[in-house]
């Protein structure tokens, strides 16, 4: 630049002569002080989240350190409590064994599916199998687990009965349905590392003679692979953490299984037994044990998982494979022959796969319908009393889901009461306020939160109650209120991680708009934000509704029972859905009440997919107008 | 002339990087301040260090002072005592005569430094923020309207940051839309949403919806760029009509809108700042070929040359 005009400006200003430069500032609007409802919010949220692993930390404890009376036992190989052994060995080993199996079983149709979508397709438009399939694998994620469990019971069951012989109640049946379940968590983690590499080599790969599949398998998969790696060990987690399928499937013998046609007992399956049988004794000890150990697992995946796709986000799109990545040197010394079987494999399996999961889930569809075809009737809801009398609560339902409506209706309105403010308040503190520290570690308790099984916050009620009755209130007992409370610990992460994203999703020209108009951050937040952000958030807390709604493993320890009538209270016991549906599993008399439980599986379902297309339908008119 | 605004030895760095190097300028009382340059030399970053706003897009390391020669809060003017131009026809009630305007403006600062020292906008508090952007105003190159509706997009700033009665609300907002040539346009629909303008009718809404707040200064962010000819022209037009009356810093690619709109005229380069004779474009080779290139879209496109 040349020097004269350097001199001008200096000339121009005449700007008095600094006596010293003053020391840079540094300026950042992260600075501001969120209101005290929001700090409060968060306090909420981060003590629940605390409250949840110190206790059941605290009652776990003196079984690991030895201290407590008859924990010796617990670590060993043998169940029997009538002669005083309580070992949980075996049922830590069934998880892990059950929980990984599934995953394999799963890992390659969740592959195969992604596969599909990529070469699946003729032209530039997706087939209409391809879209049914992808609304499929979105809606897989809605189904509520015990529907799969009660149509899995009478369809899947009497068929590998009738090939492995024994009851059919083993870890064959388990495991098939476990993997269903996994499947759609895994699809969608694998379909999101997958899709922005693939589209980031969409024009020159084509264009240098690879074929789809070759791409797929030679550039797209190795530069993915931390979303597979995350896909497998969410796979494994959601599978390790469900109770209700082990409980209703795998025939709940506590012993070490060989192979598929054994029996076995999983830590979740083993709490929920042991709570509903065993009231009292010192079989608590491998309860708290279980939950525990249960706890450590899924905190360690979500860690794990976390780690991830940390290293998935700080690799960039182009990043060159590492020469000791494993695909890569399999790759190297397996030739032109192997590789052409392996791209014909590929092929194979992106459309046995889909088919696969898709014969499945329409078997047990239609099953589930046809079984409740007969029932689906005002009898269905109100048994013989007229549907108006028991509306208005005039006349008890005595042979009809109707109480079990209202209690799950009940349980949903509470927890979600409960979890609103500390939940949606915790996301707006972490998109708007948090400093980099506390986004990473308020960040890692909702992940840990998150997945968090909820048998294991069954649990905490279920000390909660413990701790009072030993200390302040001797009578306390489980009720409406603490399982509410414990389903708003459920759902906590599903509104704070939708609030957060909605949040930051919000266009960076609107936060200067605003600031360049002089709003404070609260009148930003509270006039142009957030109004901005509601569709995001309204259908985050949709999907926990549906949550919250479909959930047994909470409700099973912390209150719920068969018969209570209408609910009568927050201190009450109370009826809900999905343990109808269960209890009718395990209890059921007469063809009539069977038929009673289908159509309560179906009304369930119907209920859980409805609000889950509301919550899709919210989201995309948002992200239309955003 | 007196200066509204000092800038004294800025210098704005984001993670290490220097964007804006020991800048010093007056920003005078009255008239259009433009300041041209390539996309990359730092004058959009130097605009936004005008009223603080850097530091709500990244973390920013500033060095030196910004000198505001005006009372920061300062009362919402009534009414009726000075009516902004109404678009085309000005009118001058405080200044009558346009010649002796400057020596008026001269008086005024006198009366307001006598009593009010400079403040450096860079010692506030964050809680004077929202006093700072409402004394500078500012409009940015894409029209950001808030997502509410035409109405709500002026009222709502009025009331929550300017705290203005909820009586004046309707006149202020058809006084803000007349001045921006909006109201017109704009008057049966109120209640729709502010999306649903054209690009050109939603860039003079936001000049409407900062006029409306009566900034002692209004910053510009390459204002037309996102707009196509027709509606480039009637916001210039319209700025050339405020500039009398709102002192305007305006940021410009385009050397042809700069002499059309400015009363001085500044390049940016590689995050320095040379003041530029109207006509004299040879001095600085870059400038000359900035000033080429722009001469030449002006005769391949059919952009009017203002």
């Amino acid at each position: 630049m040349p020097a004269q005009h350097t001199e001008q400006v200096r000339g121009h200003t005449a700007a008095p002569a600094p006596c010293s430069l003053p020391k840079p500032r540094t300026l950042s609007a992260r600075t501001a002080r969120a209101g005290w409802l929001l700090r409060l919010a968060v306090f909420a949220a981060l003590s629940a989240i605390a409250l949840l692993f110190i206790m059941v930390v605290l009652f776990a404890l003196p079984l690991f350190t030895g201290t407590a009376e008859g924990s010796s036992g617990v670590f060993s190989w043998q169940w029997l409590p009538a002669s005083g052994q309580f070992g949980i060995l075996p049922m830590l080993c069934a998880t892990l064994l059950l929980a990984f199996s599934a995953m394999l079983l799963a890992m390659p149709l969740a592959f195969g599916i992604c596969a599909h979508f990529y070469l699946g397709q003729k032209g530039s438009q997706p087939s209409l199998f391809t879209r049914l399939l992808r609304a499929t694998v979105n809606g897989m994620t809605a189904i509520p687990t015990v529907v799969y469990g009660f149509t899995a019971l009478f369809l899947l069951t009497p068929l590998v009965r009738a090939g492995l012989g024994g009851t059919g109640l083993c870890w064959l049946s388990a495991m098939l349905v476990l993997a269903l379940l996994a499947l759609p968590t895994m699809v969608l983690v694998m379909e999101a590392s997958l899709r922005p590499r693939m589209h980031a080599l969409r024009p020159t790969a084509p264009a240098l003679g690879f074929s789809p599949v070759q791409i797929l398998l030679f550039l797209g998969l190795p530069a993915a692979r931390e979303g597979i790696l995350s896909a497998a060990v969410l796979g494994f987690g959601r599978a390790a953490g469900d109770t209700l399928l082990p409980l209703m499937l795998s025939g709940n013998a506590p012993q070490l299984a060989f192979d598929f046609s054994a029996s076995l007992r999983t830590l979740s399956a083993h709490m929920a037994l042991v709570t509903a049988n065993e009231a009292g004794s010192t079989a608590y000890n491998s309860l708290f044990a279980a939950g525990a150990l249960l706890l450590l697992v899924n905190a360690g995946i979500s860690l794990m998982a976390r780690a991830l796709s940390q290293r998935a986000s700080a690799n960039p799109l182009h990043a060159q494979p590492k020469s000791n990545a494993l695909p890569h040197d399999i790759l190297c010394c397996m030739g032109h022959w192997g590789s052409t079987c392996l791209c014909r494999l590929t092929c194979l399996l992106s459309w046995l796969a889909p088919l696969v999961v898709l014969g499945a889930l329409g078997a047990l569809l239609i099953f589930l319908c046809l079984n409740s075809v007969d029932a689906l009737n005002w009898g269905l809801l109100f048994g013989s009393t007229p549907p108006l009398q028991a509306l208005l609560g005039l006349r008890p339902v005595w042979d009809g889901i109707w109480p079990a409506c209202l209690g799950t209706g009940c349980l949903v309105l509470c927890s979600m009461a409960l979890a609103m403010l500390p939940g949606i308040g915790c996301g707006i503190y972490l998109a708007e306020y948090a400093t980099a520290g506390q986004r990473r570690w308020i960040g890692c308790a909702a992940e840990m939160l998150a997945g968090t099984p909820s048998i294991v916050m069954g649990l905490f009620g279920f000390l909660v109650i413990l701790f009072l009755r030993r200390t302040l209130l001797p009578e306390a007992n489980t009720c409406l209120l603490l399982a509410a409370a414990c389903l708003a610990l459920l759902v906590l992460p599903v509104l704070i991680i939708a609030t957060r994203e909605a949040l930051e999703a919000c266009p960076h020209s609107l936060r200067m708009a605003s600031a360049a108009l002089g709003f404070s951050r609260q009148q930003a937040l509270r006039h142009v934000l957030l109004p901005a952000a509601s569709r995001g958030i309204a259908s985050g807390m949709v999907l926990a509704i549906g949550r919250a709604a479909e959930d047994t493993a909470v409700i099973m320890l912390t209150g719920v029972v068969a018969n209570a009538g209408l609910p009568a209270g927050l201190l009450a016991k109370f009826e809900a859905l999905p343990f109808f549906i269960y209890y009718t599993a395990a209890e059921y008399q007469t063809d009539m009440e069977l038929a009673r439980g289908f159509g309560a599986a179906l009304l369930l379902l119907a209920v859980a997919l409805v609000l889950l297309l509301l919550a899709s339908f919210m989201r995309r008119r948002y992200s239309i107008r955003r | 002339m007196p200066a509204l605004l000092s800038v004294r030895h800025l210098s704005i760095s984001f993670h290490e990087r220097t964007v804006v190097k020991d800048i010093s300028l007056d920003i005078p009382k009255s008239g259009i301040t433009v300041l041209v340059g390539r996309s990359g030399s730092g004058k959009t970053t130097f605009l936004r260090a005008l009223n603080r706003l850097n530091e709500e897009l990244s973390p920013c390391e500033v060095r030196g002072q910004v000198l505001l020669h005006c009372p920061l809060t300062h009362a919402y003017q009534p009414l009726h005592g000075s009516e902004p131009a109404l678009a085309g026809k000005p009118i001058q009630e405080k200044e009558p005569a346009h010649v002796n305007k400057a020596e008026h403006a001269k008086e005024s600062i006198q009366a307001d430094t006598a009593t009010q020292n400079p403040v450096d906008i860079y010692q506030l508090p964050p809680s004077s923020l929202p006093a700072l952007r409402r004394t500078v105003g500012m409009v940015f190159q894409n029209p950001n309207v808030l997502p509410v509706s035409i109405k709500r997009n002026i009222t709502l700033p009025l009331a929550l940051v300017a705290h203005c009665p909820q009586g004046e609300l309707e006149q202020r907002l058809e006084q803000a839309l007349r001045t921006c040539a909006l109201w017109a346009e704009v008057q049966d629909r109120l209640h729709a949403p502010a999306s649903s303008l054209s690009g050109g009718q939603q860039q003079r809404l936001c000049l409407a919806r900062a006029l409306a707040l009566q900034p002692r200064l209004l910053l510009l962010d390459e204002p037309t760029a996102s707009l196509d000819v027709f509606a480039t022209q009637q916001v210039e037009e319209l700025l050339r009509a405020l500039g009398q009356h709102v002192p305007m810093v305006v940021v410009s690619h385009s050397l042809a809108q700069a002499r059309a709109l400015a009363d001085r005229i500044f390049f940016f380069s590689e995050g320095s700042l040379f003041p530029v004779e109207k006509d004299d474009y040879a001095s600085n080779a870059e400038l000359a070929a900035l000033f080429r290139e722009t001469e030449q879209q002006t005769i391949c496109s059919p952009q009017p040359a203002l």
